[in-house]
């Protein structure tokens, strides 16, 4: 027996957003994510990528990092990011570098090429809106790892799972998950270990994706909820982008995706 | 690669048998002199000084950290700035992203090699991320041990 209806469309506009590891991404998904992000690099006004990677670093440096507000800023930061991917293609979502598992970068950011084309997520222009470049500094993002000296952290970092996932505060998580954080951008060198350049590179979002996804995943161990003065504070973003309050961004869901792989949604009893 | 040596040791007495967990603090950690990796060693006084070559095989190994930090600035004039002083008593400004922001490290395990805790010294070989044999990149105000009972 079939059964079928009709969902009703406030419920079908809001279904959550699924965001996968890259390694799993099906060949049509990911061709869609480079697609999508080729067009994202090409607009050269305050819709293109340029424009978002410019908040992190130069020219605007809004970024939060070694505080408590760093885990609640990316993930306003990532969110506002992929609206403007999803502008260009609504079913585009942000993958995740599971560099827990994982040595190395990810293959699909690792080629220089894919299919005879330059391949968009191996590295891209470093031109920041308003900003002009100083004579001699790097016109595209470069990545180096390993290369940082022996004391270099390198992925896989599952060894450190259960102690990430062992923290009895939100505090501490932060403290703990920004140590990984900072060895990830430290190893991969290059772009990715400044912070005034590290999100013109496209492994940057991979990378940051994939913190969001450790907190959202402690967020479900534990329930512990942010610190009141973080849930309070609002976070800065460029002005015509709604600020954003940590208690804003602390449910994923409020922000219309997961990680977990949701295939459908159905109205209940009403 | 910077080298740093607390001096003098750090006096830590209490009675090993006692102690559940050692952190150390770096205090006002510099975020504008640019990113590193840096090992960190956790030996007794009158143990060899660390050579600088050590790695993660040497015996007084405590653990190995990473920080992600700015090299440079690019913005207008006063971007930077992050010793600014409040423009008022009114001033409610965040603070700047490149204010210096303090490290803890977890060295337990390290640390409970030794035989004695009554003095340890602290060393860290701090590697710059676009030139590991340069230096310039380690700078903070107190190193803090941290014992728990």
């Amino acid at each position: 027996m079939t059964l079928t209806g009709q969902v009703p469309r406030r419920f079908a506009t809001a279904r959550l957003k699924v965001r996968e590891n890259i390694a799993n991404l099906s060949p049509t998904k990911l061709n869609a994510f480079r697609t999508a992000l080729r067009k994202f690099l090409a607009r050269r006004d305050t819709l293109g990528y340029e424009f978002y990677a410019g908040w992190h670093g130069v020219p605007l440096g809004l970024c939060e990092h070694h505080n408590e507000f760093f885990l609640p800023w990316h993930r306003g930061y990532l969110y506002y990011f992929e609206l403007g991917l999803q502008a260009i293609d609504p079913d585009v979502t942000l993958p995740w570098w599971d560099w827990m598992t994982e040595a190395g970068i990810p293959q699909p950011y690792a080629t220089k090429t894919v299919g005879g084309k330059a391949n968009v997520l191996y590295d891209a222009p470093i031109a920041p809106l308003g900003a002009p470049l100083p004579p001699g500094s790097r016109k595209r993002t470069v990545r180096k790892p390993g290369h940082g000296g022996p004391s270099n952290v390198p992925p896989p970092l599952g060894t450190y799972t259960q102690w990430l996932m062992g923290a009895p505060s939100y505090t501490e998580f932060n403290r703990r998950v920004t140590l990984l954080h900072d060895d990830v951008h430290v190893w991969v060198g290059g772009s990715m270990s400044d912070p005034d350049w590290a999100a013109f590179d496209p492994l940057f979002w991979a990378h940051h994706t994939m913190v969001d996804r450790l907190w959202r995943i402690w967020q479900h161990y534990t329930s512990v909820p942010l610190p009141q003065n973080v849930r309070d504070a609002a976070m800065s973003y460029p002005k015509r982008f709604a600020v954003l309050r940590g208690s804003d961004v602390e449910r994923v869901r409020q922000l219309g995706y997961e990680y977990a792989g949701i295939t459908d949604t159905v109205p209940g009893t009403g | 690669m910077q080298r740093w040596t607390s001096d003098p040791p750090l006096e830590l007495p209490i009675d090993l048998v006692n102690v559940s967990r050692v952190d150390l603090e770096f205090e006002e950690l510099r975020r504008d002199l640019g990113s590193f990796s840096a090992f960190v060693f956790v030996t007794k006084g009158d143990d060899p000084k660390v050579p600088d070559d050590a790695g993660r095989s040497h015996p007084g190994f405590a653990g190995a950290f990473s920080l992600f930090a700015q090299h440079g600035c690019w913005g207008e004039e006063g971007h930077c700035d992050w010793e600014r002083a409040p423009v008022s008593a009114f001033d409610r400004t965040a603070e700047h992203h490149l204010a210096p922001s303090d490290l803890t490290l977890d060295v337990t395990e390290a640390a409970k090699k030794l035989s004695s805790l009554e003095s340890v010294v602290v060393t860290v070989l701090a590697y710059p991320a676009d030139d590991p044999e340069g230096g310039g990149v380690l700078g903070f105000s107190r190193l803090t041990a941290l014992v728990y009972q």
